[in-house]
């Protein structure tokens, strides 16, 4: 029998609120694995902090998704976010179950290609689009999406000069009843920008106008706000139709769908109040298909999920550097890995959970990074068991943002691991070195020495 | 009716005149009918009363204007070629006999006529009965009218003095004691005399000119003939008669006639259809002796009376039965038993389907078929052919977490869509839906909708949600449309989709067992083409996804004129084509030019060629070749094949040997594969390629593959590359 464990005794508040008929929340239970790869073998063999990603639930995500929209709609593509996590195991994850790949940069693009994603498969959106990416994107008959009327200038000039007849949709915002409105990307909707562009690229024809962008917002709670979206988009294609004689041939919905982590301030727990992706394929569906096309007219369906196919599938592997009290005689525990690592700590309060066995008591707390700054707070207060040094900690649903927002800031970045279909355990990306991060350094020749 | 030119009509008349020779024989062989008219001037005057009877037929049936088809035909000429060579036969050469053979002529385009229209609602041939109900008109009348003569001694006329010195001259090799030296000789001998009293002429010489035209004609009906003897020869040798002897030849032809219609004219060149010659023989037999003996009190001939009788009476049984095991009737004739087998067995994969009404899969996206026909559940007796659907995960569960709640089935609440179009003729809709694992049996089928598409078929969809239904009774639906969601109503213990095809418009009616048109499988991960079939239990189905680039290029509507620009190695030309409907409501291409045509049918998921006729040069030939089925949805990773027929490659000395054992078996595949190459444009709507390769199977041995590479650009078929050399360009 293992040693029982010591707790220091602390005076607790009777706190009876939010009780229920199963008695207080217990919001954690022990994590001890991870695809039945135990959590303690993970961190003694890749140390901690350490990324970890299944690619099992990956592929779930992504399958779920699919499946959710092709079951009600006849063409469905799948185009994945690359800015949500672009860590090239990830994106051949997806690109091999048969997504394209979304991408809004150079770097992105290029990383694209690199994953062997073809170019005609390559959605390109974003207001940053230099003149040289919008060349590439048209000598690689990729599709893109305009985003204000400078770009489509510049791309007709690029598209005559080049003497090529680039495949190009724009982007179009709207009112959706979501607050706040995402107007500062594409061509509006309600004040006839969007129809004004459609008309200035059918009037120029030189580009092969393909299809309709939206995006109408991150992290959606509300289905609605998509077939709005969508019923907008039909406007215009059924529009273009009755004046041009030409289906559009898709029309791109976007992202924003929510995973189901729990937002800073939200009063309810993400998993019960986020919809499902089935409720989201079921409004924008049922919007297209009743809008009154005929079913061999109707366009393909562009989705750019990007949060909701990932972030479950990713967790954060830590461990306890430190435990006090605060003046105020609440316990604080400093984790080896703080807001440089999990910068989605500033939207979620992140589901945190022991990797270890642990006794009954629990206590609120203030989980800390190991930052030697005042910001790097992991959750303000968060009810856990009495963790100790050494203890580790498992954080859900990462997946998405931290892997391509993360700092290298006063410490390196960790490793990130995959575990494959069959419980094989692949480091995707190797712990930062100093050379790593000196590399691109240069120090004027005066500085090289230092006499201390 | 427009009026025809002088000019046309001296055409029809001269291409009527001859078929109705060669027809004798069921041919449209211009040189067989050349070969049979000169044949009967052996004996001059049954040469001109043969050529004068025709010629009276077909000027009767141009001027009172009977179906042109027919008079090309030589339909309505051969019963008079017929009874124009009896009046010769029986009667003396006098101005009257010839004069009455006109009138005669006339009559018997009318018995034609009337028979064709009583048999022909029963899709039977009236084959010589004209020519025999005449026949006896007129021996009976005959008596009655002295200044008919009969010829007392037939065959005195029979060898006039011209055909003897003919057939002298064909003796001078001694052909006739060659013949007549053996008994295997005395054989080739009948045989060859039974073959020319079909001309009522039986001789050695004339037999043989008979044998090889037929045999150039069709070595199928050539070995049918032969066949057909020596059934007879063996059937008479048991019973103790020589069948050489002359009395017989004027019957002997009936073996053969028949053998020629029943083993490879009206039927399939089949082993099926030479084993009923043989089972036929003693029935002929019967019929002939009977008839004969019947007929003889009041001195009539039987001719070729029982040929007729057994072929109508087996025809009709044939035709008649439920379903079509073993021998299978012919459904275009060409009037060439190859011609017939080889496009049979090309259609055969084509046109078996033709007869049923176009049903896709109810749904979107890829459902599981979790209970097939006689599936044993509850698709069991008179409901044995229904289909029942789920939709499955990766992981081979049909729910996502909680088996116990009904929304966490995939396919709960999913769109079901209309199979066919049709008018909506039931629907229930307010049924409620099942907990996970009860049933509701007092409303079995929950709730349904019931399609009508056209009389007698209906489609049901059952077990939908309630209150999910959009369509009301009355409503006419397009394929395609949505017209409810799945759901766990009626005896449904996990939400499922039900399909099945009824003939009867009621809620609960028995199933029909009935194909999906066109649907792909995925199982294990690789794509297939199911063309007309039922889906199997665990089968991944889905609909064929239509491309609209596809879809337009071969949408090749009536009128729609190709201008066709060939630049072959020897030089460029032009040919015109255009899309014609027939009568019959079939399309077909024709180019003006060479006259070629090629019939095709789109039924929206697939176009196919269905036949080609003509100079094998014409551009359209190609065409037939290299597009001969196009699945009108894009998918890179399917290849269509399929069979043409033997004849449609070029003729070569091996084809010979291949049309003797067609009937038998096969040994020359021409296959045609199909693939689509990416497209230049994701969507595919701009551009896209077909490679089609084209090569001939011999046993097993492949010849060199022909390739063809179509662009289609713009909603046009725009360049036919046909291995590098000839390039066709759509102007």
């Amino acid at each position: 029998m293992d040693k029982l464990r010591y707790e220091r005794p602390s005076i607790k508040q009777m706190n009876a609120g939010l009780m229920n008929q199963y008695g207080l929340k217990t919001e954690y239970a022990p994590v001890l694995d991870i695809d039945g790869v135990p959590v303690k073998k993970i961190i003694s063999e890749y140390g901690s902090p350490v990324f970890v990603i299944s690619e099992r639930q990956l592929r779930r995500n992504y399958q779920n998704a699919v499946r959710a929209f092709k079951t009600r709609y006849p063409k469905v593509q799948f185009a994945w976010s690359y800015k949500t996590n672009y860590l090239d195991s990830v994106c051949r994850v997806f690109h091999q179950e048969g997504s394209w790949a979304e991408v809004v940069s150079r770097f992105e693009y290029q990383k694209a290609l690199r994953n062997g994603v073809p170019g005609k498969k390559i959605v390109f959106n974003g207001p940053d689009k230099r003149e040289e990416d919008i060349i590439t994107a048209i000598k690689n008959d990729s599709l893109l999406h305009i985003d204000h009327f400078d770009e489509l200038y510049l791309t007709l000039e690029l598209a005559e000069k080049l003497n090529k007849k680039p495949r190009v949709a724009i982007r179009v915002n709207m009112d959706t009843g979501i607050y706040p409105m995402w107007d500062r990307f594409g061509f509006n909707y309600e004040n006839g920008q969007a129809w004004n562009a459609i008309n200035k690229i059918m009037a120029s024809g030189k580009l092969e106008f393909t299809g309709l962008h939206t995006h109408i917002g991150t992290f959606m709670l509300v289905t609605s706000a998509y077939a709005a979206a969508a019923s907008k988009l039909c406007d215009l294609a059924y529009n273009f139709r009755i004046k041009f004689n030409k289906n559009i041939e898709y029309i791109d919905i976007g992202g924003g769908f929510p995973s189901t982590n729990t937002l800073k301030g939200s009063y309810l727990q993400g998993v019960d109040t986020v919809p499902s992706i089935d409720e989201f394929a079921e409004a924008i569906t049922n919007t297209i298909v009743n809008y009154g096309f005929k079913p061999e007219d109707l366009p393909t369906l562009i989705l750019e999920t990007g949060r909701a196919l990932v972030d479950d599938a990713a967790f954060l592997l830590g461990t306890v550097l430190a435990t006090k009290r605060l003046s105020d005689g609440r316990r604080a525990t400093i984790m080896d890995f703080g807001v440089n690592l999990l910068f989605t700590s500033y939207w979620y309060d992140h589901e945190i959970s022991p990797a270890q066995e642990f006794t009954q008591n629990s206590e609120d707390m203030v989980v800390y990074g190991p930052l030697c700054m005042n910001i790097d707070v992991v959750r303000e207060n968060i009810n856990l068991p009495l963790l100790q040094k050494g203890d580790n900690v498992v954080v859900h649903k990462v997946g998405a943002y931290n892997m391509t927002q993360w700092q290298q800031f006063i410490t390196m970045r960790p490793k990130v691991i995959l575990i494959d279909m069959q419980r094989n355990v692949h480091i995707i990306r190797e712990t930062e070195t100093l050379d790593y991060i000196t590399e691109l350094e240069k120090v004027p020749q005066h500085l090289t020495e230092t006499n201390l | 009716m427009p009026k025809r030119s002088f000019l046309s009509n001296i055409k029809l008349l001269s291409e009527g005149v001859i078929k109705s020779y060669s027809v004798i024989f069921y041919s449209q062989s211009y040189l067989l009918g050349f070969l049979l008219i000169a044949v009967t001037f052996l004996n001059p005057v049954t040469g001109l009363y043969g050529v004068v009877s025709c010629l009276t037929a077909n000027v009767f049936a141009v001027y009172t204007g009977l179906n042109e088809k027919q008079i090309k035909e030589g339909l309505f000429g051969f019963n008079s070629v017929l009874i124009g060579i009896a009046v010769a036969f029986y009667f003396r050469f006098t101005a009257y006999s010839l004069v009455i053979l006109i009138f005669i002529s006339l009559f018997t385009v009318i018995i034609s006529v009337w028979l064709s229209g009583w048999l022909g609602k029963y899709g039977l041939p009236y084959l010589s009965l004209p020519f025999m109900i005449m026949l006896w008109i007129l021996l009976l009348a005959s008596k009655q009218f002295p200044i008919l003569t009969m010829n007392t001694g037939a065959d005195a006329l029979f060898f006039s003095q011209f055909g003897a010195a003919v057939k002298t001259a064909a003796n001078f090799a001694g052909f006739n004691e060659y013949i007549s030296s053996t008994n295997f000789q005395l054989v080739v001998s009948g045989y060859l005399k039974s073959l020319s009293a079909i001309l009522l002429q039986p001789d050695n010489f004339t037999g043989f000119i008979i044998a090889v035209g037929l045999l150039v004609y069709s070595r199928i009906a050539f070995t049918l003939s032969v066949i057909g003897y020596i059934f007879a020869l063996i059937l008479y040798s048991v019973a103790g008669v020589a069948l050489s002897h002359t009395d017989y030849y004027l019957i002997g032809f009936n073996y053969i006639l028949t053998a020629i219609a029943i083993g490879g004219f009206f039927t399939v060149p089949s082993l099926n259809s030479y084993l009923w010659i043989f089972f036929l023989t003693p029935i002929i037999a019967l019929v002939i002796h009977s008839s004969s003996l019947l007929l003889s009190v009041v001195f009539l001939p039987v001719y070729s009376l029982p040929f007729c009788i057994v072929v109508i009476l087996f025809l009709y049984f044939v035709k008649f039965r439920y379903t079509g095991k073993g021998i299978k009737l012919i459904m275009y004739n060409y009037y060439s038993p190859e011609k017939n087998l080889y496009k049979h067995l090309n259609f055969g994969e084509q046109f078996k389907n033709s007869i049923y009404y176009i049903f896709q899969l109810p749904f979107w996206s890829e459902w599981k078929v979790t209970q097939g026909y006689n599936g044993g559940i509850t698709h069991t007796g008179d409901w044995a052919g229904a289909l029942d659907f789920e939709i499955y995960d990766e992981e081979q569960k049909p729910y996502m977490n909680n088996p116990s709640k009904i929304e966490e089935y995939y396919c709960y609440n999913k769109p079901v869509l209309a199979p066919a179009d049709g008018f909506v003729t039931e629907v229930v809709n307010h049924v409620d839906d099942n907990k996970p694992g009860e049933v509701n049996v007092n409303e079995n089928w929950g709730n349904t909708v019931i399609i009508y598409h056209i009389q007698g078929l209906y489609s049901k969809l059952s077990h939908l949600k309630k209150g999910s239904i959009k369509v009301v009774k009355g409503q006419y639906v397009k394929k395609g449309d949505t017209i409810g969601y799945c759901g766990n109503s009626g005896r449904s213990p996990f939400p499922h989709l039900h399909f099945q095809v009824q003939t009867t418009p009621y809620i609960g009616s028995r199933t029909l067992e009935y194909p999906i048109s066109y649907y792909l499988t995925d199982n294990n991960n690789s794509k297939e083409l199911k063309i007309f079939e039922i889906p199997e239990k665990s089968d991944i189905v889905c609909n064929v996804l239509k491309n609209p680039l596809l879809k337009n290029a071969f949408n090749f509507l009536p009128g729609k004129i190709f201008n066709v620009k060939i630049t072959t190695p020897k030089g460029i030309r032009e040919e015109k084509w255009e899309v014609f409907t027939d009568a019959y409501n079939y399309t077909y291409i024709y180019c003006h030019k060479s006259k070629a045509y090629s019939y095709f049918v789109n039924n929206d998921t697939m176009l196919y060629f269905t036949d080609y006729e003509g100079y094998k040069k014409c551009g359209l030939y190609y065409f037939y070749i290299a597009l001969n089925k196009v699945l009108l949805g894009f998918y890179p990773e399917i290849k269509i094949s399929n069979k043409l027929p033997v004849n449609i490659l070029n003729n070569k000395l091996l084809f010979l040997i291949q049309d003797f054992v067609a009937p038998f078996f096969q040994f020359i595949n021409p296959i045609y594969k199909l693939e689509y190459k990416t497209a230049k444009d994701e969507f595919a709507v701009n551009e896209l390629v077909l490679n089609t390769k084209i090569y001939t199977k011999i046993f097993n041995f492949k010849t060199k593959e022909k390739n063809f590479v179509t662009e289609l650009k713009n909603d046009k078929i725009s360049k036919i590359i046909f291995d590098d050399k000839i390039t066709m360009e759509f102007m």
